[in-house]
């Protein structure tokens, strides 16, 4: 009995510090968890419900995409850069294709300009659509992912149509694209656009406007203007802290400066306003799709490039940016004269958006909200992972 | 009635109950499949999930309290379920009121919570913690309703609830003498259930599922047993409370059919709330709305 209350004693005499290890603990969500965007994980030191320290931890699809790059012809990395983001793939061919004509002075068709914007705006609505489900999937609204995703699959059927491929379309090439529309194409992707614009209001009804989501989104993940330009945000997450940067406009690229769209903002910078301008942007890419359909010029697709298995790239080396669903998308790529790039460096939006910044907002989150702010800031891990 | 049917009736309600809760659960996919736009899974496959579940090589154990989780779960939930009428059978209603079968609808959530803690995973715990923080929200107002409605009819006896409310029809169902009551208690069936908005034990993308994350193979397999089970009893707990119980085998199917869609078509359209604003929920409006009614009664 004794000893009891000897030990009974002896815990109110021990210091609080003895406790911390008790107090903090780790959690892992991911790899393998339903809330983890992608092949990724985050360790996350908690003090009850709080998030204390956050760690992402990448490197789960790691396939060395810009070392693989330098092993393989010009030609040849087409088909390995749409797989560095696989809901977005086509900034990747975009920029791949631009830093490959800046490096070797290749002239682009202009038909063929018109129809890399309408490729990019159809991949940022697609992406966009599974943005909201797995948005929604983190507060448990699992309609709406079926709902999104069922809806993207119409734009695949564009691009399927288009290119042949479904989420891989290895489609941009340098020089121009590799096919030209196929019979009645205009006006398919009119009826898609109808087919999506139609469902926005829905859309609103299940998902934005849920009253579940705005409380559970409004003021989670807060980014202010200060942190989103110092931690280099860009994109739909540095648009929602009221920035209207955006470079279509900013660093215009292909036909973008002949196309009439807007640059949604918002003020709040928080998981709500991130998803909300993105909402806005699916208007705003509808409106570029439909007048790129209704004012494309005629004429070739393609300027013939030499055997691709005897292509030499002329020394020299070219920076790119595009402006992607995820935000800005960068490439530099150097050549020595070889067959081969001698490096390409892929700048991801996913690596600020999703480590770095991420890293920050977890801290004084609750567990709960983790995976919402994680989909919120909408990262790629393979980008990071590249 | 006779010792043999009885007898019968112990041993055969369990597989009653099993099968109406698949065929329950085999809806409820299908339901919310097609407002999602799918077509859905198989109507029987949670029992093929089960007995798949069931075959299973255990390859991690956590020790004998997380096998003993599982009986607790499976058998406190068959346990109350003798104390609750269903059509034909209410032998044990007799025996104990509705004061019992509160005290037993507990003992499956304890053994969930010893089993969960054997397997120390932090994601286990968390949604541990999470379940009794949701008790202390739908419990008190589920417990007033019923006691609104025992004051309403001079009886806690589940049986006699019943005919009360049937002497009168459709006018005498609880949900129509007293609304407050019973939409108080529709609120907290929701929250006992853990359908959207309040999913927050299970909760995926949060805690990885919580006290299920180290349960699989045979574990999860009684698991999914004992919940088609649950979602039997706890349906037709508020059946018998509210909806007047059911005369005969036809109209309970119609009305436990009728009552788990109703939940279903909230839980399609809703996300789910955090923790503290689901207890904050209860206590904001399905309690006040209970208090009143026990007021309009005692007024």
């Amino acid at each position: 009995m004794s000893e009891v209350l000897e030990r009974i004693n002896r815990s109110f005499d021990e210091p609080e510090d003895e406790h911390d290890e008790v107090r903090e603990y780790t959690l892992f969500i991911g790899p393998n968890h339903p809330g983890i965007e992608g092949n990724f994980a985050l360790k996350l030191s908690l003090e009850g419900d709080t998030i204390v320290r956050a760690k992402t931890d990448g490197g789960y699809l790691h396939r060395g995409f810009e070392k693989l790059m330098e092993e393989r012809l010009f030609m040849q990395n087409i088909a390995i850069v749409c797989r560095i983001c696989v809901p977005d793939p086509d900034p990747n061919e975009e920029n791949y294709a631009r830093a490959v004509e800046a490096i070797a002075g290749i002239e682009v068709p202009e038909r063929a300009k018109w129809i890399r914007v309408l490729v990019l705006e159809l991949s940022r609505i697609a992406s966009h659509l599974f943005t909201f489900g797995g948005h929604a999937g983190t507060i448990g609204l699992y309609t709406m992912p079926n709902w999104s995703i069922a809806d993207r699959d119409r734009i695949l059927d564009l691009f399927e149509e288009l290119t042949g491929g479904r989420v891989y379309h290895i489609y941009n090439m340098p020089g121009g694209v590799r096919r030209d529309f196929p019979d009645g194409f205009e006006r398919r992707v009119h009826e898609v656009m109808d087919y999506i614009e139609s469902r926005l209001p829905d859309y609103d009804d299940l998902f934005f406007n849920n009253a579940i989501l705005r409380k559970r989104a409004e003021g989670i993940g807060v980014l202010t203007s200060d942190q989103a330009i110092r931690w280099g945000a860009t994109g739909p997450n540095l648009r929602a802290v009221g920035i209207p940067a955006d470079l279509r406009r900013d660093d215009t690229y292909e036909v973008y400066d002949k196309l009439e769209f807007d640059i949604p903002t918002l003020t709040g910078g928080d998981a709500l306003d991130r998803l909300l301008v993105r909402r806005k942007e699916i208007e705003e890419s509808i409106r570029i799709v439909r007048q790129v359909v209704d004012n494309i010029p005629s004429g070739k697709v393609w300027n013939k490039q030499p055997n691709p298995l005897k292509w030499r790239v002329p020394a020299g080396d070219a920076y790119v940016r595009t402006e992607s669903s995820k935000g800005e998308y960068a490439y530099y790529m150097v050549s020595d004269g070889g067959q081969r790039p001698y490096r390409v460096h892929v700048r991801g939006a996913s690596t600020t958006h999703g480590v770095h910044i991420l890293e920050n907002l977890l801290v004084g989150t609750r567990i709960e909200d983790a995976s919402q702010v994680m989909f919120s800031l909408d990262a790629c891990p393979p980008e990071v992972d590249r | 009635m006779s010792t043999v049917s009885l007898v019968l009736w112990i041993i055969f309600l369990p597989f009653i109950a099993y099968f109406l809760g698949v065929l329950l659960l085999g809806w409820g996919k299908k339901y919310t499949a097609r407002l999602q736009r799918r077509y859905g899974p198989y109507l029987f496959q949670v029992f093929f999930d089960s007995i798949k579940l069931l075959r299973k090589r255990t390859n991690i154990s956590h020790g004998w309290m997380q096998d003993v989780s599982v009986l607790m779960l499976l058998g406190g939930t068959i346990l109350t379920m003798y104390f609750v009428p269903f059509p034909g059978f209410h032998f044990f209603s007799q025996y104990g009121d509705f004061l019992v079968v509160m005290y037993l609808i507990l003992v499956p959530s304890l053994g969930m919570a010893l089993g969960v803690g054997e397997t120390a995973n932090p994601n286990g715990s968390i949604g541990i913690s999470r379940a009794l923080q949701m008790l202390a929200g739908y419990d008190i107002p589920f417990a007033l309703a019923f006691i609104g409605m025992a004051m309403i009819h001079g009886s806690t006896n589940f049986y006699e609830l019943i005919l009360r409310q049937q002497e009168l029809g459709i006018a005498g169902w609880g949900i129509v003498t007293n609304p407050f009551l019973g939409i108080a208690a529709l609120f907290a069936l929701h929250g006992m259930m853990g359908e959207k908005p309040f999913e927050v034990v299970i909760a995926p993308h949060e805690i990885a599922t919580g006290p299920m994350t180290e349960m699989g193979g045979k574990y999860m397999g009684m698991m999914m047993i004992t919940h088609a089970l649950q979602v039997v009893v706890e349906l037709t707990i508020f059946i018998n409370l509210f909806l007047g119980g059911a005369e005969n085998w036809i109209t309970y199917i119609i009305k436990i059919f009728a009552l788990f869609t109703i939940i279903l078509s909230v839980n399609a359209v809703f996300g789910r709330f955090r923790v503290d604003d689901a207890v904050r929920f209860f206590w904001k409006i399905p309690l006040p709305l209970a208090v009143i009614g026990v007021i309009f009664v005692m007024i």
